[in-house]
This record gives structure tokens, C-alpha cells and sequence, in this order.
């Protein structure tokens, strides 16, 4: 055995001094070790998809989202208190309840302020993922959604709360679907998407899919850029209204965020809808073209704000529920988004993650772990459904309970009592643009700071005006 | 049927006329009355519980077993689920009261 030992490390020895020599010698232009900095200029993910898209001459579907960190979440800090207010006791229970749609005539009460995002059947997972994701849901007194889907009925008998999208694609979209939900969620965007059409080839479609998206065999499924029969702004408003008065569910809004955020909430507003959903750039997704997460959309936290800004302007705040979606990974950056005016949070790729959780060595180190949920995926009939539920129930207690003891140290009884005055920033534009103090200074200094700052951001009417336009020409 | 059941009007939603308005009106009070009270007694029923539950939590979670940490994150969830009734009962008894105040606030107009 050390004879072998011997040998294979001297066998080592040798190839790594060949390979060190000409790394050393080589020309750099003919060098492996030039693979360095073009790594480092083009980045490893983009490096990777370049050659990805060499070799097959289509957008590349890349999994779960852009990896590009859009909101910064972690320059903004809770503020425990001491003595001005004291913390909340121990023995308190620090409330989790959040009410979606309080105007509609069977509001959408659940008992923690995390939803499982909408991740279709079949266009992204497989069955028994969407069922675990329901029962372990279930379990925690949370709701689950369908994604752009047709009604699964075991998904929908697994779920207690169970939202559905009023999707592109028409599949949930007749009474006897509609009907059967707690709450409606209209479809009009994704984060990691924005409203771009999509399709999925037949030769991804199982007979169960055809079945749930009552497809015709040979029939491929396609989401539409636009929702069927909504062409005007008029359409829509006449569907929510529709929507509400036949079923009295919640019936809301999911858009990507934009950058037209406030002209697109007008509209939804005005058609009066109980809830929006705003995913940000951020946003996963099964499988989409790497441009259209990376280079499309508005991120969570500007987002966020924006619209709670927008509601309370419009009088709208906790009549309207605002959820937040699109990258929200750690219980922090969930909090963060319900004190930044969010009533409550989805997550997607997270709860796929505490999905798998323990069962991840079912498929490493040779298969993705996504192998096992989504609905193309190699192991998917590997996946124990009720460990899955449990893996996901046990992710979502521990995140709450983390959320309560932040919400304990700053002396608040329930989360959604947490507003911006519980935050702090350590970046001086978040500052000046959300309302969040900026934690450089005390809150008397600020103001000397802010007045010296030669930075001012301007407000989007701001620079409409041509008075205050001129204040950025720059000669 | 049990004893309060028996003892309480049954309000069947028929349409009052002339006289009957009165006691139609009177039974429906007694009836939102009725259901106000129950709703609250459930208020501090599943709010008592959810304390239980919560502490069921604080005690299994001294444990290093597994399985008591997996029956300790149910009571965790079951303790929460039972604050969400809470809420929800202290919501239905605010709606129920206001329902009561402006039906004494009718019979006021009424009789002035």
C-alpha cells in the first residue's frame, strides 16, 4: 500500500512540475494560465454561457435567477432598543399574522408572513415538489401558489390557503378553476422574466402535464407576452372587477418591478385591486435567458419602497397588501422588505433549497440538486415528498423565529409593525432617496451632513420640471 | 342541540313585516350578541393556548433529540396558527361590534 502511495505520489510530483514548467515557460498568448484574467474580465457564470451559447444557438435557461446581488440588503442594519423603549419581553408572542386583500369579502389570513413563491408545475417543477411544497406550507399555516399552471388537484386538496395566477398562459383562467381559489393572483410578469412570452416544446410535456394544462398531445405551452382578452388598460380594470365581485377572494396584481412601477400601479389601483405582488430583477426562475435577468427590471428594495411610498400617497396603505419577491434569501433581507412598507414576502429558490434540504446527497456530486424538483429533472422520482415537507417546514420556523427575535430587540410586538423608523443605512443615497436614516450620523448631524452633501438626488417629477432640469446641466 | 343553543333565538333571515320588524330586530341583536361573545371567549382561548404551545416549544427545544426539535417546530407552528385565530377572532368581534352599535344606533334614530 505505501509502495502505491509512493508511486502515485511521485507520479504527482512529476505531471505538476511538467504543467508549473509550462505555465512559467509558455508563451502567455499560448498559455493555460491566460484562462486567469479572461476568466476574471468575462466572470465564471457569463464565461460558462458564452460557450453554452456557442454550442447551442439558443437563449440559455439558466436556473433560479440572476446571480447578481441587485438590492443591497446589507447595507441596511435593525436598531435595537435599550431604554428610550425597552425590548419585548420573552414571554411575549410576537404576532406573525398578516392579512392579504383586508377589503375583499374573505380576506387571505395566514399565520406567518412568508408565502412559497409561485413556481408552476411542469413549466418549473415536478409533482411531488409542488406537493411537498404545499403540505409543508400547510403546516405552518402559510399559503402556497400555483405558478402559471392549470388547477392540480392534489396540489389544491395538499394546500389549506392555495393562490392562483390568472395566468398568459389561460390555464386557470375559466370559473371552474378560478373559483376553487383563495386568492387570485393576476399574472402579468415575472422578475427573472418581465412580460415576455414563453414556451415550453413538446418534448418537455409528460402526459400528467397535458392533463393539468389540458393540452392537446403535440401542443406546446406557450405564456403569451399578454394576458388573453386584456389588449387595453380598460380590459383589465373590467377583469379584476369581474374577478372580485364573482368570487370575493383576494384578487390582485403580479408584475415585474419597473422603472414605470408608479404608472402601472395607478392603473392597478384604479381597478381596484386588494393585492400586488412585485418581484424584482432579482426574481428566479426555472430555466430563462440570462439577459433577461441580468439586464431587465427594477430590484426588490427600490421597488418596495417605491410602491409603499406610492400606496401611502394614494391613501392605499393597509387596504392594498404589498408582497414582495425576487431574491430575498435570508430572513434579514425578508424583514428588511416588510419594514420597507411589505405586508409579506414570497420565497422561491430559497424554500427550493430547504426543499432538498438533507436529500441533497441523493443527487451530489455528480447531479445538479434541482435535479430532483424540477419537472425535467433526472431524479425527481428520488425525492421523499414528506421529508422535503418537513425539511421545508423546519427552513420557515427557524426563519420566523429569527425575524421575532430581531422584532424582540427592537421592542415591537409583531412584524408587521416594523416600519423604516427600525432601520438604519450605512449608504448615504439609500438615505437621501428611501427615507431611512443614514447611520454615519445622529439625526442632528444629519441634517448639517445632508445640507453639505454635494449630491443631491433628484426626485423622476424633479427632473421633468424645467427648473429643476437645469440644475443637472452639467457645463 | 345543547342547552344555549335551545335557549338562544333562531334567527332563520325571513323577511320582517309591520311588527315582526321589532322583534326580527331584536333577535338578530341578540343573536350578533350572541355570536360576539363566543367569538371572544375563542379570542382568549386560542390566545391562552398559543402561550401553552409556545412554552411546549421553549421546553422540547432543551432537549438534543431530533425528534423532540421536530415536535417542537409543530407546537412552534401550532402556537402561531393559534395567535392567526386570535387575530382573526378579535377582527370578526370589532366587525361584530360595530354591526351592534349601529343597530342601537337605528333603534335610536327610530325611537327619537
Amino acid at each position: 500500500m505505501k509502495f502505491i502511495k509512493n508511486m502515485v505520489r511521485s507520479v504527482m510530483n512529476e505531471a505538476m512540475d511538467e504543467a508549473l514548467s509550462r505555465l512559467i515557460k509558455d508563451q502567455y498568448t499560448e498559455n493555460m494560465a491566460a484562462m486567469v484574467p479572461v476568466g476574471r474580465k468575462v466572470g465564471f457564470p457569463n464565461f460558462m454561457e458564452i460557450l453554452m451559447r456557442s454550442a447551442q444557438g439558443t437563449p440559455v435557461p439558466r436556473p433560479l435567477g440572476s446571480y447578481i446581488h441587485f438590492s443591497p440588503w446589507e447595507s441596511l442594519l435593525f436598531n435595537p432598543v435599550h431604554l428610550f423603549r425597552m425590548p419585548t419581553p420573552e414571554q411575549l408572542g410576537i404576532g406573525t399574522s398578516v392579512t392579504i386583500g383586508p377589503l375583499a369579502r374573505k380576506p387571505l389570513t395566514i399565520s406567518i408572513p412568508i408565502m412559497i413563491a409561485a413556481m408552476s408545475f411542469g413549466g418549473a417543477l415536478s409533482k411531488s415538489a409542488k406537493l411537498a411544497l404545499a403540505k409543508a406550507a400547510t403546516a405552518v399555516g402559510t399559503a402556497t401558489n400555483s405558478g402559471e399552471a392549470g388547477l392540480m388537484k392534489e396540489e389544491r386538496e395538499a394546500a389549506r390557503l392555495f393562490i392562483g395566477q390568472y395566468n398568459r398562459g389561460g390555464w386557470m383562467n375559466t370559473p371552474d378553476k378560478y373559483k376553487q381559489l383563495d386568492a387570485i393572483e393576476i399574472q402579468l410578469g415575472q422578475g427573472a422574466q418581465g412580460s415576455t412570452s414563453q414556451r415550453t416544446s413538446v418534448k418537455n410535456i409528460g402526459e400528467e402535464y397535458r392533463e393539468v394544462f389540458e393540452l392537446k398531445e403535440g401542443e406546446p405551452a406557450i405564456i403569451h407576452s399578454r394576458l388573453p382578452g386584456v389588449n387595453t388598460t380598460d380590459d383589465f380594470i373590467q377583469l379584476v372587477r369581474r374577478l372580485r365581485d364573482e368570487t370575493g377572494v383576494p384578487v390582485g396584481l403580479k408584475i415585474a418591478a419597473t422603472h414605470h412601477l408608479e404608472k402601472e400601479l395607478e392603473v392597478a389601483l384604479e381597478a381596484g385591486v386588494d393585492f400586488l405582488t412585485l418581484d424584482g430583477a432579482e426574481g428566479g426562475t426555472h430555466g430563462g435567458a440570462p439577459t433577461l435577468q441580468d439586464d431587465v427590471g427594477l430590484p426588490t428594495l427600490f421597488a418596495i419602497t417605491r410602491a409603499s411610498q406610492f400606496l401611502a400617497r394614494k391613501r392605499a396603505t393597509g387596504k392594498v397588501s404589498l408582497i414582495a419577491t425576487g431574491g430575498l434569501v435570508t430572513p434579514g433581507s425578508m424583514l428588511k422588505a416588510m419594514a420597507l412598507g411589505a405586508d409579506a414576502v414570497y420565497i422561491g429558490t430559497a424554500a427550493i433549497l430547504a426543499l432538498i434540504g438533507e436529500q441533497v446527497v441523493k443527487s451530489a456530486p455528480f447531479e445538479a440538486a434541482t435535479s430532483l424538483v424540477v419537472y425535467t429533472g433526472k431524479r425527481t422520482s428520488e425525492l421523499d415528498v414528506d421529508m422535503a415537507a418537513l425539511s421545508l417546514q423546519r427552513y420557515l420556523n427557524a426563519s420566523v423565529t429569527e425575524m421575532e427575535l430581531v422584532a424582540q430587540s427592537l421592542g415591537r410586538t409583531s412584524l408587521s409593525e416594523l416600519s423604516k423608523s427600525d432601520l438604519c443605512t450605512m449608504d448615504a443615497d439609500i438615505a437621501r432617496t428611501t427615507g431611512i436614516q443614514w447611520g454615519w450620523a445622529g439625526p442632528e448631524e444629519r441634517i448639517q451632513a445632508g445640507a453639505e452633501s454635494a449630491l443631491f438626488m433628484p426626485h423622476p417629477s424633479q427632473i421633468s420640471e424645467p427648473e429643476s432640469a437645469e440644475r443637472y446641466t452639467t457645463n | 342541540m345543547n342547552g344555549f343553543q335551545g335557549n338562544r333565538p333562531n334567527y332563520k333571515g325571513t323577511k320582517p313585516k309591520g311588527d315582526h320588524d321589532m322583534i326580527e330586530t331584536n333577535d338578530m341583536k341578540q343573536v350578533l350578541h350572541y355570536l360576539h361573545a363566543e367569538i371572544v371567549r375563542i379570542e382568549t382561548m386560542s390566545g391562552t393556548l398559543s402561550s401553552v404551545e409556545r412554552e411546549h416549544y421553549q421546553k422540547l427545544t432543551n432537549f438534543e433529540q431530533k425528534e423532540l426539535i421536530d415536535i417542537a417546530v409543530e407546537e412552534q407552528s401550532a402556537a402561531r396558527q393559534l395567535g392567526t385565530i386570535k387575530q382573526m377572532c378579535l377582527n370578526m368581534s370589532q366587525q361584530l361590534d360595530g354591526l351592534i352599535r349601529n343597530m342601537d344606533r337605528g333603534a335610536d334614530n327610530e325611537i327619537h
